[in-house]
C-alpha cells in the first residue's frame, strides 16, 4: 500500500515550506564549531605525551643496561688489575738487582720504586673505573706509608751512604752493573717485595668480594675523615694564630 | 550548463567547508537552514526546540562533512542527518514505545482529497501521538519504506505498518473534523 493523494499533497506542501531560523542561530553554531576546532589539537598533544613517555622509558632502559655492562667490565678487569699488581714486584726486583749494592741502599731504593709504581699503577685503573682507582691508590698509599714508616729510620741513617753509592755508580757504572749481575742479593729484595706484595695482594684480593655498597661507604668514610682532619687542622691553625 | 556550474560550485563550497572555512560553512547553513528547520518542525512541535535540534544537526553535518562521498544529493544527506537527530531526540525525551498490532485492516484513503494549507497540515500532524507522528512523517512525507523505517526506529516492518494504519485512521478523523469545522457544519 503506497502513499495516497492526501499524503502526497501533504508531502509536497511540507517540502516546499521554509522556516527562517532566528538571527542568533548562526552565532550559536559558529561558537560550537570554534569550540570543536579548539578541542582537536589536544588529541595530538596526547599522542605526543605518550610518545615522549615511551622514549623516556627507552632512554632509561638503555642507560640502565649500559651501567650494568660497565659493572661487568670492571669486574672482568679486576683480573687484569691483579696482574698489574704483580708487575710492580717484578719491576722492583729488577730495579733492586740493578741498584742494590748494599743492604741499606737496597732498602732505600726498593721503597722509592714502589712509590713510583703506586703512582703509575692507578692510571689504567682510572680508565677502568674511578671507584676501583681510589680504593687501590688508597691501599697502595697505605702500604707505602707503612713501608716508609718501617724503613724511614734506616733511610735516614743510610742516606749518606746511598749518595756515595750513587756517585760511585755514576763513576763506574759498567763495573757496578757487572757486579750486580753476578752478585744478586735475594734476601733484601725478597724482604722488601714480600711485605709489599702480601699487603697489596691480600687487600686487593679482598676487594672484589666487597659489594658496591661497601666500596661507596669506604670512599665516603675516607672523604669524611680527610674533611674532618682538614677542618681540625684549620681550627688548630686559627687557635694558634689567635 | 548552468546546472553543471551550480554542481561544481557546491563541490567547491563543500571542499572549503571540510577545511573549516567558516565562510563556506555559513554559505551552506544559509542555503539549507530554512528547509531543514521546516523538516525539524515536522517532528518537533516547539519551534525553539526544533531550532536547537537543527543547530546540533548542522554541527554534525560540518564535523562529518569529510565523509560525504558526493554520490547522492547533498540536501538529501543533510536532511537525513536532521531526521535522525529529531528521532533520537523524541525517543530520548518522550520515551516512545511501539506496540505491535497484527489485527488491523489495510484501509484505503485514496479517495480523500485535501486543500489544506501548510499550517493546517502541520496542525493535523502535531495532533498525532509521537509514535504515529514519527512513522507517518517517515512514510507519508519523507517517502521511506516500512523496512527502512523499521531499521531506523528499531522495530519490525509489521509494527511500522500497523502504526501507520492507526496514524492514518486518526488523521482521517482529524481531517473530517477539520473539514466539518471549515464548512461550518459543526
Amino acid at each position: 500500500m503506497g502513499r495516497n493523494k492526501m499524503e502526497k499533497d501533504f508531502s509536497e506542501k511540507l517540502n516546499q515550506r521554509e522556516i527562517s531560523p532566528s538571527a542568533n542561530a548562526w552565532d550559536r553554531l559558529d561558537a560550537m564549531l570554534t569550540v570543536a576546532e579548539e578541542k582537536k589539537p589536544k588529541r595530538n598533544f596526547g599522542w605526543l605525551y605518550i610518545a615522549a613517555s615511551i622514549a623516556g622509558f627507552l632512554l632509561i632502559g638503555t642507560i640502565y643496561l649500559s651501567a650494568t655492562e660497565e659493572l661487568i667490565d670492571s669486574e672482568r678487569n679486576d683480573v687484569v688489575f691483579e696482574n698489574n699488581e704483580q708487575n710492580p714486584t717484578e719491576n722492583t726486583e729488577n730495579r733492586n738487582e740493578v741498584s742494590s749494592a748494599t743492604d741499606s741502599s737496597a732498602v732505600a731504593e726498593t721503597s722509592n720504586p714502589i712509590v713510583k709504581d703506586s703512582d703509575s699503577n692507578p692510571k689504567p685503573i682510572r680508565q677502568i673505573q674511578n671507584i676501583r682507582k681510589t680504593n687501590v691508590s688508597q691501599l697502595a698509599e697505605n702500604n707505602i706509608n707503612q713501608n716508609n714508616n718501617q724503613n724511614q729510620p734506616i733511610i735516614n741513617q743510610k742516606m749518606n751512604s746511598v749518595s756515595t753509592v750513587v756517585l760511585a755508580n755514576n763513576q763506574n757504572s759498567d763495573e757496578l752493573l757487572a757486579m750486580v749481575q753476578t752478585k744478586s742479593n735475594p734476601e733484601t729484595s725478597k724482604t722488601s717485595v714480600k711485605v709489599n706484595a702480601k699487603n697489596l695482594l691480600s687487600q686487593v684480593d679482598g676487594e672484589p668480594d666487597q659489594s658496591f655498597r661497601d666500596k661507596v661507604i669506604n670512599s665516603v668514610s675516607k672523604n669524611y675523615r680527610s674533611a674532618k682532619v682538614a677542618i681540625a687542622n684549620r681550627n688548630n691553625l686559627e687557635e694558634e694564630n689567635h | 550548463m548552468k546546472v553543471i556550474n551550480l554542481h561544481q560550485e557546491e563541490h567547491e563550497t563543500i571542499r572549503l567547508a571540510v577545511g573549516n572555512n567558516r565562510q563556506a560553512q555559513q554559505m551552506i547553513y544559509t542555503k539549507f537552514s530554512p528547509k531543514m528547520l521546516s523538516v525539524c518542525r515536522q517532528y518537533i512541535k516547539d519551534l525553539h526546540d526544533a531550532e536547537d535540534l537543527m543547530i546540533t544537526a548542522f554541527m554534525k553535518v560540518f564535523t562529518n562533512l569529510k565523509h560525504f562521498e558526493h554520490k547522492g544529493s547533498f540536501e538529501g544527506w543533510i536532511r537525513r542527518i536532521m531526521i535522525n537527530e529529531c528521532l533520537s531526540y523524541i525517543r530520548a525525551k518522550k520515551k516512545v514505545s511501539f506496540l505491535e498490532d497484527e489485527c488491523y485492516q489495510e484501509d484505503s484513503f485514496n479517495n480523500i482529497e485535501s486543500n489544506f494549507s501548510v499550517d493546517d497540515i502541520q496542525f493535523l500532524i502535531d495532533a498525532l501521538p509521537e509514535g504515529y507522528k514519527m512513522i507517518f512523517n517517515l512514510y507519508a512525507i519523507e517517502g521511506y519504506k516500512h523496512q527502512e523505517i523499521g531499521s531506523m526506529l528499531g522495530i519490525s516492518e509489521s509494527t511500522s505498518k500497523s502504526q501507520l494504519h492507526h496514524a492514518r485512521k486518526m488523521l482521517q478523523e482529524q481531517v473530517s473534523k477539520l473539514k466539518n469545522y471549515s464548512n461550518g457544519t459543526e
